[in-house]
């Protein structure tokens, strides 16, 4: 069964068209580009800034109080 | 300052991503079930030119389904990226159907794309033919969980059941009343069968101008037939359904109707305006309706009828939602957003309380937090000081900060409108010049469906922004503000990664318009 689904796959893509093989390139270039060049490399999030959960609960908490001291850091 | 531009350029960042995303979704939505019916009819009657006409238009899906495939994903990293305030407050609640989503939905149609795209010679007729079908109903059902996680942005009924007052975040306690919410019913439906019309219009469209050449005459007159029955039916219920979202709309989110149609100082037997253009003033410099109009057309009651289901039934304006209207039970912003920071003082106590290991002080402040501050035991509703923590972040702010801006969302609104009253037009024109036998020489209605095809995703771009646009300034109605939610991060770096994925959703069009115009030219292999 398991070696059927795995021929399928791979005769699948075998026999991809001109088109068929154009789309896959497009698909990975682009996955390549948002996920990998983009997202992993260029987007900072606060969990990288700030490493310790306890202390980013406490961020988002001073946030939804109105104590938040890290808008008015960013806003100086 | 610097923080307020970073909100607008990541939401900026959001709405071009959703927009480039929604070029492709309701797409996938309406032509996977159009090639099931072709190829529903391939089966039954066993002609090769209902197989040519299945794989020529599953050929356009499958152009679509690769390029529009994992654009969704990036709205999935900005919540956490740009939005992490939001994602801290509702992400278990909001992020439980997208994971849904991302188990079931996207590995049904996973699975079911390599079977329907690869399976023709590797599958019985009747395997393959059911494999399409679940591939449509795989696709629906990842909308359906996207609408329910904006439906709970939208309208999150009961959000305080679910609050964890320790680590202040919403938290699943009841996965099927998220499900069961009305407004995400009424949302799914209305936007799968917008995606439905929208894929008749372009098969349509595609037909009409192939017999504008004189090219693929009796392949064009088939499809054209199953898309205007298809296209005719989805569009009706399109405005049906649409109806009651703006009936459900009017009753949850009353900023955004009053925004919609431009209603400032609200009435008994509202109308809808027609034809107009608003001068989008702040309220407080508006003293009657007709004094926030360049000119209008209007048609008297009709809101009131759509939106409250009464001929003469009060709708509030946004002088009333501001200012308040005790006569119909409407608070004044002031006093929500007074009872709102009172929430947000109750929990500010609570958190330093447990700070100290002061438990009497805990619990005090646990019990100001969720104390009732309005009720009505007739109707069995109460309201308590937690469930307007969002208004609170109002207080002494300019009040027209409370709702959005009127232009654009009367502009988006009816322009959405005017598009599906003319694809209902045009569908019925459509079906009866099909019915006739008349369509394959009605130069101007082919004209027309060829012009019509970009309409749809226009409608459905408006459609969005009226949704999305008309529920600010709130990424969670009622709940949490939109200048709340995002993440404190330096205003380069959204700008840099706008301009990134602006580049890379530019280059990704171009290469999904150059493959449809190819293919289109080209046009179907066997037919004649």
């Amino acid at each position: 069964m398991f070696k059927r689904i795995l021929f399928f796959y791979i005769d699948g893509f075998k026999n991809l068209s001109d088109l068929g093989r154009k789309l896959w390139v497009i698909i990975l270039i682009k996955l390549v580009v948002i996920f990998v060049v983009i997202r992993a490399f260029l987007m900072p999030t606060l969990n990288r800034e700030v490493k310790n959960p306890q202390v980013r609960q406490q961020l988002y908490i001073n946030q939804i109080t109105g104590t938040s001291t890290v808008k008015k850091k960013k806003e100086e | 300052m610097d923080h307020m531009s970073m909100i607008e350029w990541a939401r900026a960042q959001f709405a071009m991503t959703a927009l480039f995303h929604f070029f492709f979704v309701p797409f996938t939505l309406g032509m996977s079930f159009i090639v099931a019916f072709f190829e529903t009819i391939y089966v039954k009657t066993g002609k090769q030119e209902w197989k040519n006409i299945t794989q020529f238009w599953q050929l356009i899906f499958a152009i679509n389904f690769a390029l529009g495939l994992s654009t969704g994903i990036i709205h999935e990293f900005e919540f956490g990226t740009n939005w992490s305030t939001y994602s801290w407050m509702v992400g278990d609640l909001f992020g439980a159907p997208l994971a849904v989503e991302g188990i079931i939905a996207f590995f049904m149609e996973a699975t079911f794309a390599a079977i329907s795209f690869f399976g023709w010679k590797r599958v019985s007729k009747g395997v393959h033919l059911a494999s399409s079908w679940l591939l449509g109903i795989g696709s629906n059902l990842s909308a359906l969980w996207i609408l329910i996680a904006n439906g709970f942005m939208q309208h999150p009924s009961n959000a305080f059941e679910n609050f964890n007052i320790d680590n202040s975040r919403l938290e699943m306690t009841n996965f099927w009343q998220l499900i069961a919410q009305p407004v995400a019913q009424v949302k799914f439906l209305h936007v799968v069968s917008a995606g439905y019309t929208l894929a008749s219009i372009f098969v349509l469209g595609i037909s009409a101008f192939y017999l504008l050449r004189g090219k693929h005459v009796e392949f064009a007159k088939k499809s054209a037939a199953v898309a205007a029955a298809f296209g005719l039916i989805s569009s009706i219920f399109l405005a049906v359904i649409g109806d009651d979202h703006a009936y459900e709309v009017t009753n949850t989110q009353p900023t955004k109707i009053a925004a919609a149609e431009g209603l400032y100082v609200g009435k008994k037997g509202a109308p809808i305006v027609a034809v107009g253009w608003p001068k989008d003033l702040k309220a407080a410099d508006v003293q009657t309706n007709d004094q926030a109009w360049a000119f209008k057309i209007e048609i008297p009651h009709l809101l009131s009828i759509l939106g409250k289901h009464g001929v003469n039934a009060y709708v509030p304006g946004l002088k009333d939602l501001i200012d308040g209207n005790k006569k119909y039970g409407i608070w004044p912003l002031s006093k929500l957003a007074e009872v709102g920071q009172e929430a947000r003082t109750d929990l500010k106590a609570y958190h330093e309380a447990k700070a100290a290991g002061d438990t009497a002080a805990m619990q005090k402040a646990k019990a100001d937090f969720y104390s009732v501050v309005w009720s009505d035991p007739k109707l069995g509703l109460k309201l308590r000081k937690c469930d307007l923590i969002g208004y609170g972040f109002f207080k002494g702010k300019n009040p027209d900060l409370i709702h959005p801006p009127v232009l654009p969302v009367f502009i988006s609104f009816h322009t959405m409108v005017a598009l599906g009253f003319w694809f209902i037009l045009l569908f019925i024109w459509a079906w009866i010049a099909v019915v006739k036998g008349s369509f394959a020489n009605s130069t101007l209605l082919q004209k027309l469906a060829v012009l019509s095809v970009p309409l749809p995703w226009i409608g459905t771009s408006f459609g969005w922004m009226t949704a999305e646009i008309g529920r600010q300034p709130w990424t969670v109605f009622g709940v949490l503000p939109t200048a709340e939610s995002a993440t404190p991060i330096a205003l380069a770096n959204v700008q840099a990664t706008f301009f990134m994925f602006l580049t890379a959703f530019v280059i990704l069009g171009i290469a999904e318009l150059k493959i449809l115009f190819t293919v289109v030219k080209h046009g179907p292999k066997g037919a004649h």
